[in-house]
């Protein structure tokens, strides 16, 4: 009775957990060519993760799933569109795809891992910063995200910070 | 070819709906109707009944989601064959071993005021589902409603097994506690 009741149960999810499940694309090796991706956006190999700011910009917003990212942390798997974004809690490998409102030359820049473009080929190195021109969809990977660790973006002349949330067993980001 | 324009086919009785929905969604049924079955032949059989039965019901029925509404006939055929050719046995295959992982997060029907009612309980289960974080949320579901084996979910995710057990587990624990909230009484 009780596994007849379960099954039944479980048929009868919403068609929209059920959909989202069966669109789930590999969390690696996604993207397009090499060469897409080089023009994608332009990587500035810097020497150091908290470069000289370069640009004028005073504004550059950071949106993930369309929302702007405020100071309210928001979850990095939030779920308003499928494959905006993707992060793997504990000591995982982190992916982020934000959207870099850009409106003029922008320096991005992390206090680790490394940024790509949103679409990088697997192979791709990426870099701890990069500069933008235009509004550009970018992929920040952390291979070894530490829940004990807050992690630092910077775009334009704001800060972001990437943080484990242990309530919600998920990595949060939100401006400093 | 779009969901919206199958759908049509089928509203146009057109036979060439059977082909589209074959072409499209045929894999996926049949992954479906594996996961429970564990049988080429039977999971074969199971999809074309899922088609003959997406027939019958389009129209009058037009799903928003095709994949959804074919999953789930090939979920609800599969269950019901196996079952019924499986009435003495029990274990084996992944659909049999998702539902003993459930079995202490869902309340017992003798410890309930009323009947277990299965829609009310599907219903406090997506409730809670939408509490959830997405990733957490995708890997219930494709354990438990596609019964995927928890290595194929691995793969899915690229995380390692042990982490998909421990998400289940915290995931099946919450749901456990959320349905208490919600009025459920479990045994202890």
């Amino acid at each position: 009775m009780k596994r007849d009741v379960t099954a039944q149960a479980i048929t009868g999810l919403d068609d929209e957990w059920i959909e989202e499940a069966r669109t789930i694309k590999p969390a690696r090796g996604r993207g397009l060519t090499r060469g897409l991706a080089a023009a994608a956006c332009l990587v500035l190999v810097a020497s150091g993760a908290w470069a000289l700011q370069l640009d004028s910009d005073s504004g550059t917003e950071l949106q993930l799933y369309g929302e702007t990212v405020e100071k309210t942390p928001m979850p990095i798997s939030g779920g308003i569109a499928p494959h905006a974004l993707r992060g793997i809690d504990g000591q995982e490998r982190i992916e982020i795809v934000f959207f870099a409102d850009a409106s003029g030359k922008t320096e991005i820049s992390v206090s680790a891992g490394r940024i790509l473009p949103a679409d990088a080929a697997g192979d791709e190195a990426g870099s701890d910063s990069c500069s933008v021109l235009e509004p550009t969809e970018l992929l920040w990977v952390i291979e070894d995200g530490d829940p004990a660790q807050t992690y630092k973006l910077k775009a334009g002349k704001r800060t972001f910070l990437l943080r484990y949330d242990q309530d919600l067993m998920e990595w949060t980001l939100q401006e400093k | 070819m779009e969901d919206e324009h199958i759908v049509d086919l089928y509203w146009q009785r057109n036979e060439n709906a059977i082909r589209e929905t074959e072409l499209k969604y045929g894999p996926y049924c049949m992954k479906i109707s594996f996961n429970i079955l564990g049988s080429l032949q039977e999971s074969e059989e199971n999809v074309n009944d899922t088609y003959l039965h997406a027939w019958q019901g389009i129209p009058p029925q037009r799903p928003k989601v095709l994949s959804a509404f074919l999953g789930k006939i090939a979920r609800n055929l599969a269950i019901n064959r196996y079952q019924a050719e499986r009435a003495d046995k029990r274990g084996g295959g992944q659909f049999a071993l998702s539902l003993d992982e459930l079995d202490s997060s869902i309340p017992d029907a003798m410890a309930m005021d009323e009947q277990l009612d299965a829609a009310a309980l599907s219903q406090s289960i997506n409730a809670f589902l939408r509490t959830q974080p997405r990733q957490q949320r995708q890997i219930f579901v494709r354990r438990y409603f596609y019964c995927d084996s928890v290595e194929e979910i691995a793969e899915l995710f690229q995380i390692t097994p042990s982490k998909v057990k421990s998400a289940l587990f915290r995931c099946r624990n919450k749901l456990r506690f959320y349905l208490e909230k919600e009025g459920y009484r479990f045994e202890a």
